[in-house]
């Protein structure tokens, strides 16, 4: 079968173009996979597990990067064998367009199945080289881009000069205010108070990647709307973020407890009484009680 | 900013080689040095990151003691401290915020000796030993005054073990704006005596308040400094508190202090 | 059952949705190719004549593009203020220019004397640093008594530092004078109205760019009112005609009134891309927003309150020292007078009012309008000089605030200070907030306070305060320079869909789902099929911004006028579509029908066929359905309330913790529950801020100490409780065809007098004899003030 799709990235085309060589970006965008090595050179070794329906299977397989012309199109071809549940291999053909400050990925992809997979049937053959795509390019799109950085440049420089993801926002100087705050690692950081650099290897977590995988808004951010959890906006990222770590920490918090923790994050608009109900309410505590109007 | 490099080395002994260069600077969690460098108040030539160096990282308990790898985020020593080590505790999740708390270390804190950081108190209060690359040295001998430590150019902090305290209790009073310590008080009890550390309010830095360890160490109860009073002289002064309140305040967070010790 | 869409339903906020995702867009999320950046050389003394400016330097250094300083401006204009105000003897006031970078001297700390562009913001930055500035530093004027002194001035061509010497009302001066000497009681109090700086989170942020073909200019910025940005640039600071500047405010992270003036780098980006044919950013950092943005309130105010022996209000009178800071700035000389002076009778049946104003050029930031602007230092003076005569008297301080309110069937009512008062109940109010503020509980209150070693005391406040600015022809009578209307434009799409373009700018508010509430409802179709533009004056007839709590009060009627016409027209289509009179046609729930038939046409077939109007009545209807309003409101509106706040007061530390905060808010009719709570909300932040936390100070050398959040204190979530707020009470408002009045500032307004007066009830039933504490009443001010009682 083959399919083509486009996808617009949030990044000019040398940095998509080096993220499409970037192992580790490679390795966060293709589901399932679980490790991966090599270089752009010599093609990568990955380790895939993927469920089918009834089957779930680990493959082995290599992925290698050919006909490359640096920075607008190479063809990316990958095959997997997955023991007793057969094999999987394709190729897609990826061309990089700019438009403005963002870069057009067009590509095609092309897919075979076999073993027990293909007997599965070619509805499912077809649906799952395509969610495999979708995913894959799905990924790319949202997730990890990487770049040079120079020395001094900050986590939040970054990620609003030079990734173009702007839901980041400065609001002070003193590492005060919370506007810029992310995760790095899972931890709630100030990402005007990091070097980017100090990000290598970590997976940062940005606003943009807060959503639900079908872009509607998560638990906390719906929280955030149901109860006019924001006015401005603009400290609402950084708001988000900060709930987001504490939910993790501690899933049922105290009034006590998310006033306290959001020590860090300013808010200008709300007087926060609307910020502390949504995060409670996101907790899945009844808010009628502890806020009443 | 003004221009300069990053290393970051993953050794004490590679920092400690990247740090011989001219105007090289330690990077610890940065919570304070980076604003500093946004607002240009630095200018260093190199930055040397400490944050790769796992061998600064982590806590390990001794004998009454508690060792805490210089590397190691205020977060991190709260989490290990729960239950166990109250005062610490205490401390070490009140600092800055959650975001603060994931990023800055002990061993950024004690080297920078800012007089209203909260860790200097704890330290004096509990006979802590700074552990760096050449040395080991006593609380007591470390802290030098304002922004000023025993620590020699490229010398870094690796470690801070501290004494146990049968009971303890950190007592923080903020100052409005930036939330630091206007007084901060560590109260430790230990098996021979009490001791005092206080912060945030004298110009000479983090100091110990002698006639309170001597009043507590016979009777730890809060009354036995009523009839004690600190003096303001030398104490800082600014729009959030003058000396005399800062001199109040000392007291009233000393006694407090000793009341919640646990 | 409420409503999930129209009038009185609280919708949810449809910008959310790009908030929360990272997608909002922001000034300095834009980027423009070629972008360059400008960064701007400060004073870092508070007065100091310039000798010279040396930028050979800098001129040098790698990627500068141009080096700007006051010579380049020498022969543009100034920023204006927007009132002329005159002084007691007639005199107009005492107007100085404002350049767009400093000539001649410095006058503030942070005051701009030259600006670098280069390729990159750092680079801007290393060569503003190499700029040489030659600066005799002078004697700082800080302190307002010693700036009437005129022993040293902040504008030498002026010859004076007062601004002017405002009376109001000049004719009641003897009366009063009179009445208070007469007096059965007279209570004084001396306070201090303390300086704020607004700190919206979003740093300001301009971008100019300029197309030398047609000789347009655009301009992005931070601004809560792109038209009149435009105004003062086209009209006044450097004669750029307007219909060749486009002026575009995106989104933007708050106001709170720093974001409505024209400042000076505005009009730099838009000369820097002229010249250069390049983009050009500047960014504000908070260091900048802090040293540059326009401060709030600062104001030393005498009031006196005089009574007769049963404790019935004679007379208030004011003396006033109000800081206008280095440079007057657009709202600057109204918000001390006109907004301030005219609430001095508060809810009162008071009969004499004099409140006397001197304005005060000093060596800081210039001062303008902040949330509330003049109606809470009004507020502020009355409340908490009615509680202390209540305590002077022995008198229950609620019940000598009813004995003096205003009654419901004493409207319109004409105040002591010239208000006319359109609606309002004061006493519903306060028994409202006693109730909410759960009165019946205090006694336990106090009692676990006490076994926790705290303090805890209650204190109230009504307030009153004039919002939706403004009839034009009383701020014309005034002294304002513009006109105080609003204007909308509703364009119906052929596919029946609605663009409706409005002069309010949202940041915040929430005017994107607002206005669809209001138009869905008239016309009956779903609110999700109307958007709102805003923001862009190239997109909107007119506008004059969101300021003064009057978005819904003065562009919200503009709106419903717009629809009013498009409801005419679309009657008059329809009727032709079905063959009937037009004065037979009823539009209900998105249906045109003819009364008593079941004949009918649809909203969106009568929009298609405005657009596509075959068979069309051509002589009597213009084909295309788009109308226009512009509304001038015929009154100020008056929104009031009953505030009730509970605190504990550490003895030991003189630690103040709010516990309860009541606000039962008369807001007329509401068109968003959620919407006005959450606006309550945030006014109760910043008043509580102001009380408890936020002060501005600059030292003797005119150095401003609290240039950062290390020492500005922001509210923060620990510092505040959750909110019990009410607008049950509401008595619509008369003149406009909502009924509604403004709730952006009531929260601001009300709060601070309420928290005051509940530090000092915590601190007499602690046995401290304290009349009164200035705010900000921090722990060390609480502790300074139990020492000496």
């Amino acid at each position: 079968m083959n399919l083509s799709d486009s996808r617009v990235l949030d990044a000019d085309v040398a940095t998509v173009w080096a993220a499409l060589l970037n192992k580790d970006v490679l390795q966060t965008c293709v589901p399932g996979c679980k490790d991966m090595t090599g270089n752009p050179d010599d093609g990568f070794d990955a380790t895939v597990v993927q469920k089918v329906g009834p089957v779930k299977a680990t493959f082995k397989g290599t992925v290698i990067l050919s006909e490359m012309k640096e920075p607008s199109s190479l063809t990316l071809t990958g095959e997997g064998k997955g023991g007793a549940a057969g094999f999987a291999k394709g190729g897609a053909d990826v061309r990089l367009e700019p438009q403005g400050d963002q870069t057009i990925l067009h590509y095609d992809v092309e897919a075979k199945v076999g073993g027990k997979l293909a007997q599965l049937g070619s509805r499912i053959i077809d649906g799952f080289a395509k969610k495999m795509a979708d995913q894959f390019f799905d990924n790319f799109q949202q997730k990890p881009v990487s770049g040079e950085v120079e020395g001094r440049t900050l986590l939040v420089q970054f990620l609003r000069e030079d990734l173009h993801m702007t839901g980041t926002h400065v609001g002070c100087d003193t590492s005060q205010c919370g506007a810029c705050q992310v995760h790095v690692n899972g931890q709630p950081v100030k990402a005007c108070t990091m070097f980017a650099i100090e990000a290598d290897g970590a997976e940062v977590g940005t606003i943009e990647g807060q959503a639900n995988a079908d872009g509607s808004l998560n638990v906390i951010q719906q929280a955030f709307q149901d109860h006019h959890g924001l006015q401005c906006g603009f400290c609402t990222p950084g708001m988000v973020m900060t709930a987001a770590a504490l939910l993790k920490e501690n899933p049922t918090p105290t009034e006590a407890e998310v006033r306290s923790y959001l020590k860090g994050n300013i808010c200008r608009c709300t007087g926060y009484h609307n910020i502390v109900k949504a995060i409670m309410a996101a907790s899945g505590q009844d808010v009628g009680a502890i806020a009443a109007e | 900013m003004y221009n300069f490099d990053i290393t970051r080395p993953t050794t004490v002994d590679e920092a400690v080689a990247a740090l011989s260069a001219d105007e090289a600077q330690p990077l610890s969690g940065g919570q304070t040095l980076i604003p500093t460098l946004k607002q240009r108040l630095a200018m260093p030539s190199v930055l040397v990151s400490l944050t790769a160096i796992d061998e600064m990282k982590g806590i390990t308990e001794g004998p009454g003691t508690l060792k805490v790898g210089g590397g190691t985020t205020h977060g991190d020593v709260a989490q290990a401290t729960k239950g166990s080590f109250a005062g610490l505790h205490t401390l070490a999740s009140k600092i800055g915020d959650p975001a603060v708390r994931a990023r800055g270390t002990i061993g950024g804190s004690v080297a920078n000796n800012d007089p209203a950081a909260c860790y200097p108190s704890a330290c004096m209060a509990c006979a802590a030993t700074i552990h760096t690359n050449t040395r080991d040295i006593a609380a007591d001998d470390f802290f030098q005054g304002m922004f000023t430590t025993a620590l020699d150019e490229g010398e870094i902090v690796t470690a801070v073990t501290l004494k146990v305290p049968e009971k303890s209790s950190y007592q923080k009073f903020e100052q409005p704006a930036s939330r630091f310590p206007l007084v901060g008080v560590f109260v430790a009890k230990h098996a021979d005596g009490v001791r005092v550390g206080v912060t945030g309010a004298s110009n000479n830095g983090v100091f110990r308040w002698a006639e309170a360890e001597e009043a507590l160490s016979s009777n730890f109860s809060p009354d036995a400094i009523e009839g004690l009073s600190v003096s303001a002289e030398d104490l800082m002064g600014d729009l959030h508190g003058s000396p005399e309140y800062r001199a109040h305040l000392i007291k009233v967070m000393t006694k407090r202090g000793v009341a919640d010790a646990s | 059952m409420p409503k999930d869409t129209g009038i009185g339903a609280s919708t949810k906020r449809r910008e959310d949705l790009r908030y929360l995702t990272g997608k909002g867009r922001y000034t300095d999320d834009i980027r423009a190719y070629g972008e360059c950046a400008a960064v701007f050389a400060r004073s870092t003394v508070a007065n100091g004549k310039i000798i010279g400016i040396d930028t050979s330097e800098a001129e040098k250094m790698p990627g500068v593009l141009a080096v700007f300083t006051g010579e380049d401006f020498v022969d543009v204009g100034g920023n204006p203020a927007g009132w002329l105000i005159n002084s007691r003897n007639g005199e107009p006031m005492k107007e100085p220019k404002r350049p767009v970078l400093a000539h001649g001297k410095v006058r503030h700390v942070g005051d701009a004397y030259a600006a670098v562009i280069a390729e990159t913001e750092e680079q801007a930055r290393d060569a503003a640093e190499a700029i040489i500035a030659d600066i005799e530093d002078l004697p700082a004027i800080v302190d307002m008594r010693e700036a009437l002194k005129d022993e040293a001035l902040v504008h030498d061509e002026i010859g004076t530092n007062q601004c002017f010497d405002w009376g109001w009302i000049e004719d009641n001066r003897a009366a009063t004078d009179e009445a208070i000497k007469n007096a059965h009681h007279v209570t004084t109090l001396e306070l201090v109205n303390n300086r704020l700086v607004p700190n919206a989170m979003e740093p300001r942020c301009s971008i100019g760019s300029y197309n030398p073909a047609t000789d347009d200019y655009v301009l992005q910025t931070t601004s809560q009112n792109p038209h009149l940005t435009r105004l003062l640039i086209s009209a006044f600071v450097m004669g750029i005609p307007e219909n060749k500047l486009t002026v575009i405010a995106p989104d933007v992270g708050g106001g709170f009134g720093s974001k409505i003036y024209h400042y000076g780098e505005e009009a730099l980006v838009l000369a820097a891309a002229k010249k250069l044919g390049r983009t050009v950013k500047w960014t504000a950092d908070r260091s900048e927003a802090f040293l540059t943005d326009a401060h709030g309130r600062d104001h030393v105010t005498k009031i006196e309150l005089a009574m007769d022996k049963d404790g019935n209000f004679l007379a208030f009178r004011t003396e006033t020292m109000a800081n206008v800071g280095a440079y007057l700035s657009n709202f600057s000389t109204a918000t001390p007078t006109f907004l301030h002076g005219t609430l001095m009778a508060g809810n009162y049946t008071v009969p004499l009012v004099y409140v006397n104003v001197k304005t005060v050029f000093t060596n800081t930031a210039p001062v303008d309008a902040y949330r509330g602007a003049g109606r809470p230092e009004a507020t502020y003076s009355l409340e908490r000089v009615i509680d202390k005569a209540a305590r002077e008297i022995g008198r229950d301080p609620i019940e000598l605030r009813r004995q003096n309110f205003i009654k419901p069937d004493q409207y319109p009512y004409a105040s002591a200070a010239g208000l006319e008062y359109d609606a309002g109940n004061y006493d519903a109010l306060m028994d409202k907030m006693e109730e909410v503020a759960d009165f019946a509980g205090f006694d336990a209150r106090v009692k676990e306070s006490d076994a926790k070693g705290l303090w805890r005391g209650r204190g109230v406040n009504a307030y009153i305060e004039a919002c939706g600015i403004a009839p034009s022809n009383l701020v014309g009578q005034l002294g304002s320079r513009v006109g105080l209307y609003d204007a909308a434009t509703v364009r119906v799409n052929a596919t029946g869909n609605l663009s409706v373009m409005v002069g309010a700018h949202s940041h915040g508010q929430g005017h994107e789902t607002v206005f669809p509430q209001v138009v869905g409802e008239m016309l009956g179709i779903d609110p999700a099929s109307i958007d709102i533009v805003h923001g862009d004056t190239s997109k909107i007839p007119f506008g004059m911004g969101t300021y003064g709590s009057r978005s819904l009060a003065v562009c919200g009627s503009a709106v419903v006028r717009a629809t009013e016409k498009i409801i005419a027209k679309a009657k008059k289509i329809a009727a032709h579509m079905l063959e009937a009179s037009e004065g037979d046609i009823e539009l209900k729930d998105g249906n045109f029908t003819v009364a008593g038939t079941d004949k009918s046409v649809g909203f969106g077939e009568v929009a298609l066929k405005a657009y596509i109007p075959h068979n069309f009545p051509i002589e009597d209807i213009e084909p295309g359905l788009e109308e226009t309003a512009f509304y001038d409101p015929a009154n100020f509106t008056y929104p009031s309330g009953a505030y009730c706040c509970e605190v504990e007061v550490d003895p030991e530390t003189g630690k103040v913790r709010v516990d309860r905060m009541t606000a039962v808010d008369d807001f007329g009719n509401v068109i968003n529950p959620m919407i006005v709570t959450g606006q309550v909300h945030g006014g109760l932040a910043q008043g509580i801020g102001q009380a408890l936390l936020e002060n501005t100070h600059y030292n003797a050398d005119g150095q401003l100490e609290t240039a950062s959040y290390m020492d500005y204190a922001m509210p923060l979530a620990e510092d505040l409780p959750m909110y019990h707020v009410d607008h049950s009470q509401g008595t619509p408002c008369t003149h406009n065809p909502l009924g509604v009045k403004g709730c952006g500032e009531a929260g601001a307004i009300g709060s601070p007098p309420t928290v005051v007066n509940a530090v000092v009830d915590a601190l007499q039933r602690g046995g401290k004899n304290v009349t009164h504490v200035d705010m900000p009443v921090s722990p060390h001010n609480v502790w300074k003030a139990m020492q000496s009682a």
